[in-house]
């Protein structure tokens, strides 16, 4: 039920947006806070759902190559493949100004649980510092964590690993 | 006749001193033989449900590896008068050591008693007994209470066996895992899922009274730690705002909650009143700081940081003070947890593969106690007697829950319905 | 050497009576006793019992948390039973007498082989109404006694299971009190609980059970009656000190 809604306002946000008219953000959705000032004293879960957009994000695959970086074992550095991909990314993303993305960190599953959330982070805001040199408005975007709970391989060996150890640029509202 | 006198009263002092220097009594040495105590548990008298009550005692006990338990099956029955007396010599030629007898009573109110006996055989002689009142709803609570009694009584141990377990329930594929918060008395009895699986959920904890939780859920596609009240079900965010936060745990008042939270490449461990107000600082070394777990008396944290380059373990003041290495052994230390006896630490080590071990609160004495492929999340028994933990096999299988005796012995698994990861003992049921 | 008639009778009598015997008591044995033995000693104690073995007090199991009190044991009224009840001959002490018999050889020891080495027979210090050339108590005998008690219960000792870490930093010294059969008059008292008190506490209780049931299993003893009570001493009144490996 809630994708339809999902789908349904998304298509409603893009309508409008190729209205060429610039409408502001409904004013249910809080703006985009730097991460370190608290933007709200809410403690209700359901203020913080975040509205991801499928069809940009195809469009952010489409002209930028991917939307996936990759990273060594129990690294966090930015190899020059992830750069040029980044580099993609950050000029998508200053063409498409209405929107944000969130930048997430994945880990495989040879770390310990919260070790792999706080390595996670590392990727995701090397990540996002290096689009930010590259132009990106850093209030546009916004890191977190998955550790080792979303891998999209499921094997134990170095090849699933390898897929698994990256930061994925997800287009948000 | 004078040197006879002298004679005799010399050999009468020989004696006396022969006597004195012989004064250590002989010791014998008992022989400290690993075998389980072969315990017999009948079918109680006085109510229906006594075969299902004399089936959980039977089943406790074989989970704490100290016993054989025999019964109730093919075992024969006996009246409520012949509880507190039992037949030993009969119980001694069917080869059994002890024995649990007893009796369920109606009372007037709609509760039940459970009148529990433990028996010596070979020594023929009464070691314990009490009586439990419980709804006759509750029948499991009363036969865990008999059961922690036998337990207690025999090995010397404090009781565990009437605790619950929190933990995350997963189904579904490697990739495309759903994971709930789920709840289980430790024999796997009265599983029900506390979260309903759309948000992923890890690490839940109990408070020091077992009354709530502390976990993860990620929401917003942010981890965020919630405050859950296992009673009625209502949950909050513990810290407001929308940081990353993680790896929670409730201080031995149960008044503060200890926590990581990270940002802009930098994790730290954070403070805050389960009743709200400003989180306080305890780390602030570059580096990734998190698993921080409370001493029990309230005084010390222990965590993991790779400040130094690898992850290793670190105790501090529960003020952050004096925050100082104490892990020294080869390879990476993970996921620390205090024990509730406050005389060890347990964690998930890293030398290729993952397993769980303990060290000496004070330093040193590391002992490894499994041998999976990826053991982690260690989580201690109320007595500190067994450690929880999640064993994840190689592949694409999903994670079991097990339990290892802390002074070596083998792991069993868990009965949890699914697989299941993050395990978190509860105190003893009140 | 033929037998004659009288004697055939005999013997088919006896052979008859042997099998009737034997029978009986097969069948005895597959009757389980309902009650416990009666006591084969000579005092029976009686242990203070607090409460009647009546329903124990239950307590509230559901919050808010109580403590019940606990239930003063009642001790049994009737004496440790020992297992066993088996006629088949078995070598047993000499049947009390009060004043020992007169040894005039060494009696084969069913001890050990040089186990009545060293008694010696030197006349009685008393001035008492004398008594027949009787073995004394000497060290030596002591020294004996207490190694033959040991020997013979080690087997049972030896079986006792491992308790916890720790265990064997606590030492009990027991006193028993044994009559001329070789068992137990009252159940074993512990003198002394020797070791660091943490694991005293912890596990005192368990060591003194192994006590109990070492000495519930392998008696009665087998020990020389003449030296059950002298005036030196004798091994009616029985210390020794325990702990585990």
């Amino acid at each position: 039920m809630n994708k339809t809604v999902l789908i349904g306002m998304t298509a409603i946000a893009l309508s409008l947006g190729a209205c060429a008219k610039r409408t502001p953000p409904p004013a249910a959705t809080t703006e985009p806070p730097p991460v370190t000032q608290p933007d709200t004293n809410s403690t209700d879960p359901n203020s913080l759902e975040v509205v991801e957009l499928p069809q940009l994000q195809a469009d952010l695959v489409a002209k930028a190559g991917s939307d996936t970086v990759y990273f060594g074992t129990d690294e966090f550095s930015l190899d020059e493949a992830t750069r040029a991909t980044l580099a993609a990314q950050a000029r998508w993303l200053i063409a498409n100004p209405n929107v944000r993305a969130s930048i997430e960190g994945h880990c495989d599953e040879r770390g310990t649980r919260e070790y792999n959330q706080a390595l996670g982070e590392r990727r995701a805001n090397a990540a996002r510092d290096f689009l930010v040199s590259q132009g990106v408005p850093a209030s546009r975007l916004l890191t977190t964590s998955w550790g080792k709970e979303r891998p999209v391989a499921q094997g134990s060996n170095e090849e699933a690993w390898a897929q698994n150890r990256r930061a994925v640029t997800v287009i948000i509202r | 006749m004078r040197l006879i006198l002298t004679v005799l009263l010399t050999g009468l002092a020989g004696t006396a001193i022969a006597q004195e220097t012989q004064e250590a009594p002989p010791e014998l040495v008992g022989g400290s033989v690993k075998t389980n105590v072969a315990i017999a548990v009948p079918v109680m008298p006085g109510d229906m449900v006594g075969r299902q009550v004399s089936e959980v005692i039977a089943t406790d006990l074989r989970s704490t590896g100290l016993f054989t338990p025999i019964g109730p099956s093919g075992l024969p029955g006996y009246s409520v008068e012949e509880a507190s007396s039992p037949a030993y010599p009969s119980w001694r030629n069917a080869g059994v050591a002890a024995l649990v007898s007893g009796y369920i009573e109606s009372r007037p109110d709609g509760r039940l008693t459970l009148a529990c006996y433990l028996h010596d055989v070979t020594a023929g002689r009464e070691l314990a007994r009490q009586g439990f009142a419980v709804n006759a709803g509750d029948w499991r609570r009363a036969a865990h209470k008999c059961a922690d009694l036998v337990y207690s009584r025999l090995s010397g141990q404090q009781p565990y066996l009437d605790t619950r377990v929190v933990y995350v329930a997963e189904t579904g594929p490697k990739n495309d895992r759903q994971k709930r918060v789920a709840i289980m008395d430790s024999d796997g009895s009265n599983h029900r899922y506390l979260t309903i699986g759309r948000n992923t959920v890890v690490t839940p904890r109990f408070s020091p009274r077992g009354d709530k939780l502390v976990y993860v859920a990620y929401i917003g596609r942010r981890p965020r730690v919630l405050l859950f009240d296992v009673a009625t079900g209502s949950e909050r965010l513990l810290i407001p705002g929308n940081h990353i936060t993680f790896a929670p745990r409730f201080s031995p008042s149960g008044r503060d909650v200890v926590y990581s939270m990270a940002n802009a490449g930098n994790t730290d461990i954070y403070i805050v009143s389960v009743n709200g107000g400003e989180p306080r600082r305890l780390t602030s070394a570059p580096g990734a700081d998190t698993s921080p777990s409370f001493s029990p008396d309230g005084r010390q944290i222990v965590f993991e940081s790779d400040r130094s380059g690898t992850q290793q373990l670190y105790i501090m003041g529960a003020d952050g003070s004096q925050q100082r290495r104490v892990s020294f052994g080869g390879g990476r230390y993970a996921s620390p947890t205090w024990s509730p006896t406050g005389n060890l630490i347990a964690f998930t080590k890293i030398a290729g593969p993952f397993r769980i071990g303990v060290m000496n609160a004070s330093g040193g004495g590391e002992r490894i106690l499994t041998d999976g492929w990826q053991d982690e999340g260690p989580s201690w028994a109320p007595n500190g007697q067994f450690v929880m933990f999640h064993r994840t096999p190689q592949g694409a299988g999903a994670a079991r829950l097990y339990a290892v005796p802390v002074d070596g012995g083998a792991a069993r698994i868990m009965p949890t319905p699914v697989g299941g990861s993050d395990p978190s003992w509860s105190p003893l049921n009140n | 050497m033929k037998l004659d008639r009288a004697e055939w009778t005999g013997t088919g009598a006896a052979l008859l009576f042997h099998v009737a015997l034997i029978g009986a008591l097969s069948m005895s044995l597959a009757h389980v006793n309902a009650t416990p033995e009666p006591p084969a000693m000579e005092v029976e104690f009686v242990e203070d019992i607090g409460l009647t073995a009546s329903a124990p007090q239950s307590i509230a199991v559901s919050p808010p948390p109580s403590q019940a009190p606990e239930i003063a044991e009642a001790e049994p009224v009737e004496p440790v039973p020992v297992a066993r009840p088996t006629p088949v001959p078995s070598v047993r002490p000499a049947p009390p007498k009060p004043p020992p018999p007169v040894k005039p050889a060494p009696r084969a020891s069913r001890i050990g082989d040089d186990f009545l080495k060293g008694i010696s027979e030197a006349p009685s210090k008393s001035n008492a109404p004398p008594r027949p050339a009787a073995a004394t108590f000497s060290a030596q005998a002591k020294q004996s006694i207490g190694n033959a008690i040991l020997r013979q219960v080690q087997p049972c000792a030896d079986r006792q299971p491992y308790i916890g870490e720790g265990a064997n930093q606590v030492r009990l010294t027991i006193n028993l009190k044994l009559a001329r059969s070789g068992r137990l008059i009252r159940p074993p008292t512990v003198l002394r609980t020797a070791g660091d008190p943490d694991l005293r506490a912890k596990y005192g209780d368990l060591l003194e059970d192994q006590v109990r049931r070492i000495f519930a299993e392998c008696t009665p003893l087998r020990l020389p009656a003449e030296l059950y009570d002298t005036p030196e001493g004798g091994w009616n009144d029985f210390t020794f000190t325990y702990r585990v490996n």
